[in-house]
Parts: C-alpha cells; structure tokens; sequence
C-alpha cells in the first residue's frame, strides 16, 4: 500500500505500542526471577525490586549438565520435525489445490476430518508406544509432525489463489510436470505461507512438554520444556511431602525458581529470534518478488 | 465409466497422488486408527474386557454432560467467549498485519513482527504466574499500584474476567493470524496498488478495494477453522489463568473445564470421550453448514 | 462424496478394531504355576521423587529377591506429575505392571475400570502382610474385596496451627495459654486475638497463610468415610451420617476464616494461591499456618521453614479408614502371575533391607548408618549431589522398618506408633463406602464442591448468603441419594461387626 508520512508516524506509535505490550510481560516474569524472594513476599511483584539474587538461577545451574544435553535433544527435533512436517504438508497442500483433480473434495474432507474427530489420548498413545518411539528422538518428532491439519488447507488456498491456472493447464499435458513445479514454481511462491507455518512449527515443537512426559523415562532423553517441567514438579514435590531435614531443596525460594525455570525455557528462543526472525522474514518478503 | 478410461483420466494426476501418500500414511496412523476410541463414548471401560469387549452403556456417558444444572451457563460461556475470539483474533490479526506490511523502515518492520510472536513462546502455566503477578491480591501489581486505594478482589470478583480472558487469549494468539494475514499481503500485486494510486485511490480505499478483497480467502479458511472449534476452549487459559478459582465459575466454567472435573471419578474414560464426541459433532454440523454457504457465493474458498 | 469418505472411514475403523482387540487379552496363568527355575520379574511402580536414578538400586533389590524369593523386580519409579497423567494411559493400555501404589482417591475408578485384583482370592500367600497390618488391613476394604493394602506409617493425624516461637515469645504467650478445641467453638477466639497481636506489633507481617485451614481439613474432625457427602460428626462417633456443610462446626469455622479474611489477619491470596504454609512461612513473612500433624512435627516444620515453631493443637486424633488408606499397594490385573506379585508385596512389608533400599538408596554411596545407628549423607554427599534419595518412607511399604534419618528422635517409630494409641476411633473405622452405585452424582457433587469449597473455607466470601447457595445446589446435584446410599452401606457393615 502507498503511506504517506502521517500513516507512517501513526503505524509506529500503534506498533511500538503493540510491541510493549508483547514485552512488558515476559520482562516482569525475567524481574521476578531474580528477584529476592523475602523482598518479593515483602513489596510484592515490580520492575524495580529492592533487592536482587540470583539463588534460583543458582539452583538450576546445578543441573546445567543435563540441560544442556535437553537443550540438544528440543534443537534436534525441532529441526526434523519443523523440515519433514513442512514438506509433508506442502506437497499435501499443493496436489490438493490443482484445479480439476479427482477426489479433490473427498481428500479435502479426508484431511479436514482429523481437526474435528480424535479417539482420545489413549489410544494415541498406545499407537506410538507400539510402533517403538518410547525413550526415542521419535517420541518428539513424530507425533507432532501434523499438529494441525488446517496447514495444509491454509498451504491448498495460499496455492490456488497465487499460482496461475495456465501453468497447470500445461503440467496436465505433461504428467511428470506437476512435480517439477512444485519444486520450480510452488516452492519459491509458497515460500511466506511455508515459511509461517515452519515457524509455527518450530515453536510447537520447541513448547512441547507432553510427548517427553508420556514417552520418555530416561533422563538423557528429555527434552528442555520436558525436563523443566520435571524441575518444577519435583520442586513442588518435595514442598509438599518431605518431612526430613535431609532435602536441602526445602529451604529454597521456589517463587523465583519457578519464574526462572519458566524464563530459561525461552531462553535460547530469544537469543536465536533476531537470527531466526532475519531468514523468516526474508522468506515473507522473497514472496513478494512479483511486486 | 470402464476402468480404462477412469485409469487415463487419473494418469496425469499421477504425481499429485504420489506427493499425497507420506501426508495420508500419516494422517492414517496418527488420526484415524486411535479413532477407534471414540466407542469408548458408548462404553463403560472395563480393562479387563478390552475395549471393545466392554459393555456397552448407550448413551449413559453423555447423561452427565446434562445432568449438571449450570449445562446453561457452560454452553453459554463456551460459544461466547469462543465467538469473542474469533472475532477480536481476526480484527486486531487483520489490523497488525495491515500495520506491519505497511511499515516503510525495514528493521523496524522486523522488531514488530517478532514482537507480535513472542507470547507464543510462552506456555499457559507460565503465563497463568505472569497474570497472577499482575492480580494477586497481596503481592499484586494491579493492587499495588493503580488500585491501591480500592483494591479489587480479582480472584472472587467475576465483573473482569470477561475481558482479562479476551486480553489474555487475544494477547497470545494473535501473532499467529497476524502472521498469516503478513503472509498473505506480501503476495498481493503491487501494480495494483500503483494503479489504483494513479486512479486516486487512498490509503483507505486501497485498503477496502484491494487489500482486503486478497484477503477473504485466508479470513475464510481462519473462520472455519474457528467455527469448527467453537463448542472447544482452551483448558489452560479457562483454568490455569483464573487459578482455578471457584467464585469466578460463572464466567470460567467451559466444556473443557467441566469434563476435567469428571476425569478423575469412576467412568470418566468413556464421558471424556462422550463429550468430546459432543464437541465435535456440533463443530462438524457448523463446518459443513458454512462450507455449504460458502461454496453457495464463492466455491473456490470452500474448504471442501 | 460423503458417502464415500464415511464407507472409508468405516473399513479403517474396523481393521483398527481388530488392530486394538489383540493384545487386550490377558490370559492369566494359574496361580503359583511359573514357580520353579524362571524367575519371574515383577514390576513394581512405587512413587518417587525423579525418574531414572533407580539402576543401581533396582540391581541391588534383584540381588536381595533373587536370594530370597527367586524373583527379580523391574522398579518403575512415578513421579507426582506422572501419576496424574501418564499412570491412568499406562494403565488403560494395559502395560504390564504388578503392582501399584495408588492413592485412596483414584481407587473408586480405578476398581470401577477393572484395574485392580482382589486381595483376598490370594490370601494364602500374604500371611506375614496380614500379621504386619493387623486392624488396619481393614482400611483396604471396599465392601468384600480386599482392594489393596495400607502403607505401614503414621495413623491419625491431627491438625493444629502451627506459629513462629521468636514471636509468640516476645509477645509474651506460652503454649499452655492455649486451649482450643472443637467442644467449645468460641474458644477459637483466643487464636484470633493471637493474630490480631501479631497485625499490631508487626503490621508487615501476614499471621496466616497457606493452602489449609478447618473446613478443608475435615479429614481430622469428622469422618467422611471416603469422600465428604455424608460424614460421621463428631471424630466419627455421631449415630447418623449428615450433611457437613450444613453443620454448625462448618458454618463457626467459616465465620472464623471470615473474619480473619476481612480484619486482613489472613493472606488475600489465601483461597487462590495454592503454596502451602510451610513455603509461605520459609518466606520469612508468614507467622502461622494450619497442617495436621504427626509425632516429630516441630522438627519436620523446623526443617521444612527453617523456623522454630509452637504448636497449638486444634483437632482431637481420629483413627479413620481415610487415615489409614491414604495410600495403599494393590496388585493390577495386567501382572503375568498374579500370585507371585502378592507374594512379593507379602516380602516387601518385612523386608528391613528392600525398604531401606528403596528410600535412601544404596548404603554406603547415597547413605550410611552414622554412630547412632541412623541414615546420613556419607562425607561429600549431600541433598544437591546424592544420585537416589527418595525420602517418601511414609508412602513405601513399612516405614517403620525404615533405618531412620540423622536427627530423629532416637525411638522415632515408637513414639510414632504410640502416637496413634490414644486416637478415638472414628466408628465407621475400616468402613469404606462403595461408590460406584452413585458416581453420577457424586461427580457432580464434586463440580458444586469445587465451585464454593476454597472461598468460604478460606472466607473469601461471606458465608452467610453462601453457605446456602453451596447447600442447594449439593441438594440439587443429589447429595441425598448419596447420603442415603452411604448410610445405607454403613448400617450394614455396622451390623456385621457385631
């Protein structure tokens, strides 16, 4: 769209104040970890706490070991599942929106079936129990390859709208065509919707706690959100049910733990945001290279 | 049809179905074979037997779903705030993305759109204690500061929630349509808007004529996405946020969080499964309605 | 192109039915059959405080069953946020375990899910669990089944409140200044008059915090006989089950928290916030807090808060079935040889070296016996570094065979065993009420509960208009026919005592 400078000065204001909004919290929950806890029983939650310490960071970095090994384990199937599940869905998504394809509407709905209907955590989980993903990188990966069937109906009409009909019309003359333009043609022109949903992805993944709680007992295994949230029950654990001077994890301060806990979860994602944020963004813009 | 001429017509396809297969398998396995525990909605689960060998119970799980007096307020509370959501999702998503895209200043432009997606990246558990920083009645931020003269009891009081519920929601997921919305402008043609300058189009009518027009089809897709999902919530935000708190159940009691409630007691397999085949065949009849509608004025947005 | 996707639809959901059917079957093997050269591996999910640490341990306990009972045993640590949610698909995909602890909570679902083994079928084979047991084997008794059996521990816990001795002190109070109970309500005045000192002397304190107070804890002033839809008043000697939140115990108790809530003598947070006293007083801002307790309270307080406290005992000591079954070991219908797994659970209530095992991990690595014969760290180990440290004795098997922890008293399990003796046992004791009859209506019972339950406990809200409303909607939601259905069960099991 054409702005003159008055739109640009008003867009800025509302965004810079968007963006404030988005920050402010994620500040105060990194304040609150290292926060003095008597300080914060005290004076309550603020920005501008009387008296800082970094015990729950203390804490935490007694197992730095295994989080760095967790850390490994997130980035690992991040990364497979963010690729494979990208390109399953968009050579899903891309045959689905060819004009004139037969059983188009019946695999629409074949797909569009999944995001309504599920058996239940049950029987899900005996599935990927018995096909051996238990204690594996697979237990991360694969259930999650298609957290939501709606990317490939979103990858389907991102590609009808944009991609011209006589290019297909061609393809169908010659069949091996259509692959072809997939990777010539769909690929880079999906590249902002592609992009989007690998992000998506990405942090899906990376928030994932639940497949390492259902299928992981070795500790080596888990996952950082998995292990993390391990921390924070154990924590509470032992709160609630020690009784022996023999814990010394009674006498932590386990509000600031919890912040902390929460706050080197995310930790790596925004270290890596502004790299991230530079490819993805790249993507969006590449597809509007017609312009 | 004889099978030859079916086989010739489907030939050229044949790449196309091959780039389906992986997908398919996929969604064979992952969703329709677990599939077969919806039956357990009809059936009081005895291990011993087996699922299938369990008796069967008709429709008995799906009694509890009404034998709760607040069913009306639950139903209420669900749709609303659902449709709530849809719409403040989409509207501020639209707006966001219409902001961004237009920023001139490439960096700044970055800044905003990796703000807008930084609450993805954090779970409701850690949410719920960021909001509870915000309200807690002791330690509180809000309390502490603009309502220290008359502090509010925000974990009893209902008159917020409405509206801290919407923010919250609206707060962590809005990135995600914004995103989609970012992704369908940049696609868009910028002759058009060139031309539609010369023609002396302003930034509004640029916007109404060519801008939103481009995106129907993505506000569609969302919409039926939502509408699919209107009789679900999201447990976290409806009972992790409010703390679980009871006095506020008039305004946070959702589907979700009554069936947690029954989870535990005896039977809960089969009336989890019970209201959840409830919650999707009302999303179900919704999307084929729509998708019907839709495919009345425009068949090439119709998702099926 | 419905019709197609639906008949589709319907051949994958049959083969998936197939796909599901085998490997449901559990052919059980006949009692006691697999005995001779094979050892049988039992699996044996015990509650701990992590995963993956139990290797070496789970070596040492197969050296000791192999010796002793030609049986291994495959530890399968849970942890509390596993027993949420991994244990019930565990369980509902019927993954081979033997034995589970489970808490008395889960049992009535679980028994109605067909989980659970009856006890008494194999009774020949847990003769010594008896004699361990004794009365309280009645606690794992629903009706006829022997559902499962009582973790050996602590029976009969009180409450009292629990308050920071620096300052009860130099406000000039003794322990013997006090005297509350629940025969005379007014005498719960004394403790707010406490509080109120307390606001006075040091107005940035809070006199009391935590997740517990008296109407939650009801546990320790009435029985409830399983759930609290018709208790026994009075410590379990009322003749007639009634309606607890109806009574005037309840309403006095609310009224306190009520005014303790508005005077600010109470937390604001207190019915939201989910941190127990204990936490909230290691803070170092919190001057009481209410807990039940047991023989070695201050000392596990002090190690809990890092405070010295005094104890204003508020509750008599019931001996309840709740109190004994909280608990319990039970034998799961996916265990291969059903009868060695009561075979083992028979060893593990008296097996001194499997227990020790079990909590403080291996000896002379995790721990070892000190000079006077109790467990301590070894040198350079200590609560950040040591790899097994359960410490959860109360929820293992036989506490009392437990080598006790550095610091205890030295005649710990006496004083706690005599701790129990003078208890008034509630009459229902080794009643446990068979729900399954009404889990309709106690499901919705529990949503009513849930809804008003933290709020007028904690007086968050005035209990005058409330109370009333709770009562309704419990009347409402069917508490009669629940109230009926348990008197009912409790007269017949009554009269069979006699």
């Amino acid at each position: 769209m054409t702005y003159n400078k008055t739109h640009q000065t008003v867009s800025h204001i509302l965004l810079l104040l968007v963006t404030l909004a988005m920050i402010i919290p994620l500040l105060l929950l990194f304040i609150s970890s290292v926060t003095d806890e008597k300080a914060l029983v005290a004076n309550g939650y603020s920005f501008f706490p009387e008296k800082l310490s970094l015990n729950a960071y203390g804490y935490i970095s007694t197992n730095s070991g295994t989080i760095f090994k967790a850390y490994g384990i997130t980035i690992i199937a991040t990364a497979i599942g963010t690729a494979v599940g990208v390109l399953i869905t968009a050579m899903m998504g891309f045959a689905l929106s060819i004009k004139g394809l037969p059983g188009k509407n019946a695999i629409s709905f074949f797909v569009y079936f999944t995001m309504l209907f599920n058996g239940g955590l049950v029987p899900s989980y005996i599935m990927w129990t018995s096909l051996g993903t238990v204690n594996t990188i697979w237990a991360y990966v694969v259930p999650f390859l298609l957290t939501n069937a709606f990317s490939i109906i979103l990858i389907r009409s991102y590609f009808a709208s944009n991609i011209p009909n006589e290019l297909y019309d061609s393809a169908k003359i010659d069949g091996a065509g259509f692959f072809r333009i997939f990777m010539v043609i769909g690929m880079p022109l999906g590249k902002p919707i592609l992009v989007t949903i690998g992000l998506f992805s990405c942090l899906n993944y990376w928030n994932d706690w639940q497949n390492g709680l259902y299928f992981i007992t070795d500790p080596d295994m888990l996952s950082i959100q998995a292990l993390l949230n391990k921390m924070n029950q154990n924590l509470q654990a032992v709160i609630t049910y020690t009784s022996t001077s023999s814990s010394s994890t009674a006498t932590l301060p386990h509000v600031s733990i919890r912040m902390a806990i929460a706050f080197v979860a995310i930790l790596p994602i925004l270290v890596m945001y502004p790299f991230l944020q530079k490819y993805f963004a790249s993507g969006i813009m590449g597809g509007a290279v017609k312009g | 049809m004889n099978k030859g001429s079916l086989l010739k017509r489907l030939k050229p396809f044949l790449p196309l179905y091959l780039m389906m297969i992986p997908c398919a398998v996929y969604l064979i396995v992952n969703n329709y074979i677990p599939m077969v525990g919806i039956i357990s909605a009809f059936k009081s689960f005895k291990a011993t037997e087996g699922l299938l060998g369990s008796p069967w119970v008709g429709w008995k799980n799906f009694e509890f779903l009404l034998r709760t007096s607040d069913i009306g307020v639950i139903i209420r509370n669900t749709l609303l705030y659902n449709a709530a959501f849809i719409l403040v999702n989409n509207l501020v998503g639209i707006v966001l993305a219409i902001l961004i895209t237009g920023v001139r200043n490439n960096k700044m432009k970055k800044v905003y759109q990796s703000s807008v997606l930084l609450p993805f990246t954090m779970s409701m558990v850690v949410i719920s204690y960021v909001v509870f920083a915000f309200l807690s009645q002791q330690n509180g931020l809000l309390n502490n500061s603009i309502f220290q003269n008359n502090p509010v009891e925000w974990y009893s009081d209902t008159t917020w929630w409405p509206l801290i519920l919407t923010l919250v929601q609206c707060w962590k997921y809005v990135g995600y349509g914004a995103l989609i919305y970012i992704a369908g402008i940049s696609v868009i043609d910028r002759s058009l808007y060139e031309a539609g300058a010369i023609d002396g189009a302003g930034t509004w009518k640029q916007m109404t004529h060519i801008t939103l027009p481009a995106l129907v089809p993505s506000i569609i897709t969302l919409f039926l996405l939502s509408i699919g999902r209107i009789f679900y919530s999201d447990f976290g935000l409806f009972y992790l946020i409010p703390q679980n708190s009871g006095m506020l159940f008039n305004v946070t009691a959702t589907v979700d969080t009554y069936v947690y409630s029954a989870l535990m007691s005896p039977g809960g397999i089969g009336r989890s499964a019970a209201a959840g085949l409830v919650q999707a065949m009302v999303g179900f009849g919704l999307v084929l309605l729509v998708n019907a509608i839709v495919r009345k004025f425009s068949a090439k947005d119709a998702i099926f | 192109m419905l019709k197609k996707s639906v008949s589709i639809l319907s051949i994958l959901a049959l083969s998936l039915t197939m796909l599901a059917a085998c490997g449901k079957d559990n052919t059980s093997t006949t009692p006691g059959q697999t005995a001779s050269e094979e050892p049988y591996t039992v699996n044996f999910a015990y509650h701990a405080p992590k995963e993956g640490n139990q290797t070496e341990v789970n070596a040492l306990i197969n050296e000791l069953t192999m010796k002793e009972l030609n049986m291994k045993v495959n530890l399968m640590p849970i942890t509390w946020d596993t027993y949420n949610s991994k244990m019930p698909m565990m369980l509902a995909a019927q993954e081979p375990i033997d034995i589970s602890f489970v808490f008395a909570f889960s049992l009535p679902s679980f028994i109605d899910q067909g989980y659970i083994v009856d006890g008494s079928d194999y009774e020949e084979y847990t003769k010594d669990l008896y004699k361990v047991l004794g009365d309280d084997l009645q606690g794992g008794y629903i009706g006829d089944m022997l559902a499962g059996f009582p973790m050996m521990n602590v029976r009969g816990t009180p409450s009292g409140i629990f308050v920071r001795k620096d300052i009860f002190e130099e406000l000039g109070y003794k322990a013997s200044d006090f005297s509350v109970t629940t025969d005379d309500m007014s005498s719960f005045k004394q403790i707010t008059d406490l509080f109120a000192k307390v606001k006075e002397k040091y107005p940035d304190m809070t006199p009391f915090d935590g997740f517990r107070t008296f109407g939650l804890n009801t546990i320790t002033y009435v029985d409830g006989m399983g759930d609290n839809f018709g208790v026994l008043e009075n410590y379990g000697q009322a003749d007639k089950v009634t309606n607890y939140y109806e009574s005037e115990q309840f309403k006095q108790f609310a009224l306190l928290n009520r005014e303790w809530f508005t005077k600010g003598l109470s937390s604001k947070d207190i019915a939201v916030d989910k941190e127990l006293g204990q936490a909230k007083m290691k803070a170092g801002k919190t001057f009481a807090f209410f807990a039940s307790y047991g023989a070695n309270a201050i000392t596990d307080v002090k190690s809990q808060t890092g405070y010295d406290t005094v104890l204003i005992p508020v509750s008599s000591k019931m001996k309840s079935t709740t109190a004994v079954n909280g608990a319990l070991n039970v034998v799961l219908n996916t265990s291969a040889d059903k009868a060695k797994a009561f075979q083992f659970l028979n060893w593990a209530y008296n097996s001194k070296e499997f227990n020790d095992l079990l909590n403080w991990g291996v000896p002379g690595k995790d721990w070892v016996v000190n000079a006077d014969g109790q467990a301590d760290y070894p040198e350079g180990v200590d609560a950040t570094n040591v790899n097994y440290h359960s410490d959860y004795g109360f929820i293992y098997p036989n506490q009392y065979l437990m080598t006790p922890w550095a610091g205890s008293p030295k005649d710990i399990w006496e004083k706690y065993k005599a701790f129990s003796d003078d208890a008034i046992v509630s009459r229902a004791f080794g009643f446990t009420f068979d729900s399954s009859s009404v889990a309709m209506e106690q499901s919705q019972l529990a949503a009513v509960l849930a809804k008003y339950e933290n709020a007028i406990s904690f007086g968050a809200v005035d209990p005058e208009p409330t109370l009333k409303q709770l009562n309704d909607e419990l009347h409402n939601a069917g508490l009669q026919t629940v109230m009926d259905e348990k008197q009912k069960q409790l007269d017949a099991w009554l009269s069979k005592q006699k």
